[in-house]
């Protein structure tokens, strides 16, 4: 747009010129085409821009009511009821730990975790309250220590419970010594204990003679190993295919 | 009886401020007056039933935005009137201007050349008005939005809200005013340039 043109036509529209200047601009505007098209050409653009600035505003207006409503709300949420809202989250977030615990299936290792805490540490700390009886905890913990395969730990705790009173050195305990025995390769040792346990006629028969054929074959003794296994194949569910396996190899 | 700026717990003169302040409170005090007296749709709405809704919320932001114009450039005095009798006034007559657009079956792009050549006296609008008839308008009013952000907005301040370049180059972080005022000359030609486009492409079609 030539500039002299431009000075005329936003003095025209902004209606800063006096009757007699709009006038003769009219008059003007009819006989000169170029200055007709450039009025055009700005009334367009100031349209354009109306056009643009309502849309722009009614969307500035309606959105920001519609974000004080919102805002509005949360307060009356947030800053109304502080306190019952905070109470709200926490029994939430309760039930929801407690519902998530009892949704985890209980592993091994947590249930071990678990024992261990209650018992195996205030064991070994002396720490024991009077409320458990101190030898049932240690059979936990020698338990315990025999499933996770301490094996000296176990041990430990085994041969302290076998003086203590109140205590029965059973059949079991003897039988996990003897196999704590063979897992720390001292086959002389597992075997002494499973011919004692042998010669008392304990309950275990099938076990003691399971562990006394691994024991033989720590030994090399071959032929005492399939002697006391032999039985097993025909007599024990549990050792008999074992047993079988075994003796196929030898 | 308590007016609606009182309800809302904004004087005339702090509404003002917030206006000539520009920036953030600027954009709060517009929308404070704009929702002070919205109930003034509702009224028009009855009292109107030729036209629609959205005819009149139409006519409600143009009337919220020459009394923000009228507050910026000073030619509004709290001492004369309230913001919301002010406010009314404009509302009515553009509602009546809708209403004569309506009943004579005028185009949209009437009434906004309406709206930006109501302060000419009536035998220059008729003279635009009917200049202007022998154009198509459609398609052309919607080229601003090919325009930059910052062209678009540095228009908007200047002719929209009539900023002076000072203002606009404080607003908009330019150095001067005269940078500013440079940068919306390109703006402008850059829009002419669009509207003619617009128009060699709609005749190339026909």
């Amino acid at each position: 747009m030539k500039p002299e043109y431009e000075a005329k036509i936003s003095s025209y529209l902004d209606n800063k010129m006096n009757d007699q200047e709009r006038q003769a601009f009219e008059e003007a505007c009819q006989k000169d085409t170029a200055l007709k098209e450039a009025l055009k050409l700005e009334l367009k653009a100031r349209m354009a821009i109306q056009v643009y600035a309502r849309k722009e505003r009614q969307t500035f207006y309606e959105k920001t009511a519609l974000f004080d409503q919102v805002e509005k709300k949360s307060q009356s949420v947030f800053l109304g009821k502080p306190f019952k809202m905070a109470a709200s989250v926490l029994v939430i977030c309760a039930i929801g730990y407690i519902v998530y615990q009892y949704a985890q299936p209980v592993s091994p290792q947590k249930t071990f975790e678990k024992q261990f805490r209650l018992y195996v540490v205030p064991t070994e700390r002396g720490q024991l309250s009077d409320s458990i009886n101190p030898v049932d905890s240690l059979w936990y913990a020698a338990s315990l220590f025999y499933q996770k395969q301490e094996w000296e730990r176990s041990e430990r705790l085994l041969l302290h419970l076998k003086g203590q009173e109140g205590f029965m050195f059973n059949d079991v305990s003897q039988l996990m010594l003897a196999n704590i025995a063979l897992e720390q390769d001292q086959p002389k040792k597992a075997l002494e204990i499973l011919l004692q346990m042998e010669r008392n006629n304990l309950t275990l028969g099938f076990d003691i003679s399971w562990y006394l054929g691994l024991t033989y074959l720590k030994l090399e003794d071959k032929a005492s190993a399939i002697e006391v296994l032999t039985p097993l194949i025909k007599k024990s569910k549990v050792y008999g295919q074992r047993a079988k396996d075994i003796i196929d190899q030898l | 009886m308590s007016s609606p700026s009182q309800k809302l717990g904004s004087s005339d003169s702090e509404i003002i401020e917030g206006l000539l302040a520009g920036g953030p409170p600027f954009e709060k005090y517009a929308l404070v007056l704009y929702r002070m007296c919205e109930n003034y749709i509702h009224e028009a709405v009855k009292k109107h039933p030729l036209l629609e809704a959205a005819d009149i919320h139409d006519a409600y932001i143009d009337a919220v935005d020459a009394v923000i114009k009228k507050v910026l450039s000073n030619q509004f005095k709290k001492e004369v009137a309230k913001l919301s009798t002010l406010l009314y006034q404009i509302f009515s007559n553009k509602c009546i201007d809708q209403l004569r657009r309506v009943t004579n079956h005028k185009h949209e792009w009437q009434r906004n050349l309406n709206t930006i050549t109501e302060d000419l006296p009536v035998k220059s609008q008729d003279f635009l008005q009917s200049m202007m008839e022998q154009d198509d308008m459609n398609d052309i009013l919607s080229v601003m939005e090919k325009l930059a952000h910052g062209c678009k907005e540095l228009i908007m301040d200047f002719d929209y809200w009539g900023f002076k370049p000072e203002e606009v180059a404080e607003r908009k972080g330019y150095k001067t005013g005269k940078s500013a005022s440079q940068a919306k000359y390109r703006c402008m030609e850059e829009l002419r340039k669009l509207i003619k486009d617009e128009q060699v492409t709609k005749s190339a079609k026909k």
